[in-house]
């Protein structure tokens, strides 16, 4: 083979060779890393996604004296195909939030926050805080992505907790949630939806 | 075979043949574009000639820039060339018509993914995932685009050939 046949040509037959410019050796290694990376981050094939009804909840009332709540639900994905292929899912959830002072004339408004958990998680890993609302009414959506180790080879069940609180040392009164979530789910590498591919949201 | 308008070689500079650039943008273009637009057999195929066509390159180019400390005297090596194209024929042969290897090809790229996962997640403060298998397709017809290796063996070939004319005898 070559390398170890070949006589140390290059140094015999040019002693003093033209310095390489740094650039080409620069060169060589950016693609080689980018020839790496192509390599390792292939693209994972991603089916449609498939999304639930929507699930509206009993709306949430909380004061001062309650200011934290929780509703669960449980998001199912199942199809009549059996695949060993991994199920992505999400969860959405829509909120109105409406704020009643005790006092009507009240002015400071009460932080509110709603955090969608999944399974025993703390409330530190999905938490959107929001800040005192400039009005008494507040419209916003809390999203999260669902553990994704859940094969096809069975139904996949994600049980979701809601989580309301708001600011239990700020001013008297209540927050009133109306509430909606909707959850989507895809399989990673398949190009298509698999037969018989459902994707449904409830209460437990 | 004299060849006095190549380049002179130095570590991974096979990598920077306008075939081998070309191999690495389709391989990246087709993974993360073309597959997604038009998931498709064509698709598919297309990440292995691509892939096959660089990846003994790529081997030899690792290999080049950890043992080559020194370009005034490096020399590439038809062994490593050989020996690349036939590991890179042997792992893709066997990843298309075994289960238990392509399991196995797709968990390693799947870890070697995985601290990305863990950094676009650390940035994103959502939840550390785990690592998880990339897709993989055990099929026996991709061994079709095995010649794509000639490819990289003949452009390496051609490569290591520069030093030919001023080999004694």
């Amino acid at each position: 083979m070559n390398g170890t046949t070949q006589s140390p040509s290059l140094e015999t037959s040019s002693p003093t060779p033209a310095p390489r410019p740094r650039l080409l050796h620069w060169a060589a290694r950016l693609v080689l890393i980018a020839a790496c990376a192509g390599t390792v981050a292939t693209s994972e094939l991603m089916s449609d996604s498939v999304f639930s009804p929507e699930f509206v909840g009993e709306p949430v009332t909380l004061t001062t004296e309650a200011p934290q709540t929780t509703r669960d639900i449980v998001v199912r994905v199942s199809s009549t195909e059996k695949h060993s292929d991994v199920v992505e899912a999400n969860v959405r959830a829509s909120l109105v939030a409406r704020w009643t002072p005790a006092d009507p004339n009240e002015k400071t408004r009460p932080w509110i926050r709603v955090s969608l958990l999944e399974g025993e998680e703390s409330s530190e890993s999905r938490t959107v805080q929001t800040f005192p609302p400039a009005s008494d009414t507040q419209e916003y959506e809390e999203f999260g992505s669902l553990d994704t180790n859940c094969e096809l080879t069975g139904p996949c069940e994600w049980l979701t907790h809601v989580r309301f609180e708001m600011q239990p040392d700020g001013p008297r009164g209540t927050v009133r949630f109306e509430w909606k979530t909707m959850a989507d789910a895809a399989v990673r590498g398949m190009d298509e939806v698999p037969a018989g591919f459902n994707v449904s949201i409830s209460a437990p | 075979m004299t060849l006095p308008r190549d380049p002179k070689p130095f570590p991974g500079s096979g990598l920077l043949h306008p075939v081998m650039l070309g191999a690495v943008v389709l391989l990246i273009l087709n993974d993360h574009v073309f597959k997604e637009r038009w998931p498709s057999w064509w698709t598919g195929k297309l990440s292995d000639v691509a892939g096959l066509a660089m990846f003994p390159v790529l081997l030899q180019a690792l290999w080049e820039q950890a043992v080559s400390r020194r370009a005034r005297a490096f020399r590439p090596s038809r062994a490593v060339l050989v020996g690349a194209v036939l590991l890179t024929g042997l792992c893709f042969g066997a990843t298309k018509v075994s289960v238990e290897a392509g399991n196995m090809w797709s968990w390693a790229l799947g870890g070697l993914q995985w601290p990305f996962h863990v950094l676009r997640a650390w940035l994103g403060g959502t939840r550390i995932p785990g690592v998880l298998p990339t897709r993989h397709t055990v099929d026996v017809t991709d061994l079709f685009t095995l010649p794509a290796l000639l490819v990289a063996l003949g452009l390496g070939w051609r490569r290591s050939a520069h030093e030919t004319p001023a080999q004694p005898g």
